[in-house]
């Protein structure tokens, strides 16, 4: 399991906070790289999570994990930002309309790893839940508290995200890799919470 | 077809670890930091200065009007702003002597400005007239106070004493 930064933080400390940016920035940027697809959004974001976690940081109560905190405020500015995003993008489908389709840029295309694009592709709170689980490693009684979920949503929607990445990856021809795979659960909760369907 | 160990395909962790391993995020200055030093001074100098300008505002009017009541200064203000009105009415009035500077016939009234209508008068009296006065006075003067005239040796060879 990656070290998620289980180390102790004052509310309100300055130190503590600037090291808290370190351990967790990295991280938290990469989440958000991989929920929205673009590094100046991912960068973004992730500045603007960490300006309001600060704001907030008299607040913050050590119960929780400070990194799983981040990430909460992190995820949510990243579905606000889909949003959004998708919203000018119906703009611009509704402009385009009678117009011949134009084609993606070859350039993007190449550098754009498949596996990110079908991440891109799904909701922002499924690939959320499938970046915390299969590459920070949380288990879902830690998603959910990262997320302010509850553990039976969080099953939900890895199951979920999971069906619609098996799709996207299925028709993109990638579904098959060469090496062995590693058991993608590694919590005690490894089958109870995929069962659901 | 559902697979409980390989949920979404075989490998998908390795490569989302290396997918998400390759994004080297930018070192920049931290935003929050940014923030932290940019904020603070700037958001507490608006309420700072305003303070300040109420606090000397407050210690002037007292000082001028000798009374900390503000519905004073407001009187005093307000009379003050009305005799600044009425100023260059007042100061075309004619100079007494030619003596006199322009500039301290205007700067009568606003020395007295609560007595405007009086300014006309109140340049004759003493001041500027009393040099003319003096040498008139001083013999005058010579028979009823001996010791304040100044020209004593005149007056002494008297006929009557010879």
């Amino acid at each position: 399991m990656p070290d998620r930064g289980q180390e102790t933080y004052q509310p309100g400390s300055r130190e503590d906070f600037d090291r808290l940016y370190r351990s967790a920035y990295p991280r938290v940027y990469r989440t958000l790289a991989a929920i929205l697809g673009d590094s100046a959004e991912a960068e973004d974001c992730a500045q603007d999570a960490f300006v309001k976690a600060y704001q907030a940081w008299n607040r913050w109560r050590p119960d929780a994990p400070a990194e799983a905190w981040i990430h909460r405020i992190a995820v949510n500015r990243a579905i606000s930002l889909r949003r959004s995003a998708r919203l000018r993008s119906v703009g611009e489908l509704l402009r385009r309309l009678g117009r011949p389709r134009g084609t993606a840029d070859p350039a993007h295309v190449a550098t754009q790893p498949d596996l990110l694009t079908a991440l891109r592709s799904i909701p922002p709170k499924l690939a959320a839940a499938i970046v915390l689980r299969h590459y920070h490693g949380y288990n879902n009684r830690e998603i959910a508290a990262a997320l302010g979920v509850s553990e039976r949503t969080i099953g939900t929607r890895l199951s979920q995200a999971a069906a619609r990445l098996r799709a996207v990856l299925e028709e993109s021809g990638t579904t098959g890799f060469s090496l062995e795979a590693r058991p993608a659960l590694s919590s005690e909760q490894d089958t109870s919470s995929h069962v659901e369907p | 077809m559902w697979n409980r160990k390989h949920p979404i395909a075989p490998g998908f962790d390795w490569r989302l670890k290396v997918a998400l391993d390759r994004i080297k995020p930018p070192s920049v200055m931290p935003r929050y930091a940014m923030a932290r030093t940019a904020f603070t001074p700037w958001r507490l100098a608006p309420i700072a200065l305003a303070g300040a300008a109420t606090v000397l505002l407050a210690l002037s009017a007292t000082a001028a009007t000798g009374s900390a009541n503000p519905v004073v200064w407001s009187q005093r203000a307000a009379s003050t702003i009305e005799a600044v009105g009425h100023a260059p009415e007042t100061s075309p009035s004619p100079a007494p002597s030619p003596e006199r500077s322009p500039n301290t016939v205007r700067s009568a009234p606003a020395a007295a400005p609560t007595h405007a209508p009086e300014s006309k008068a109140a340049p004759k009296p003493a001041t500027t007239d009393h040099p003319k006065e003096s040498p008139r006075q001083t013999p005058t003067d010579d028979h009823s106070d001996q010791s304040s005239s100044k020209p004593s040796p005149k007056p002494s060879p008297t006929p009557d004493d010879h």
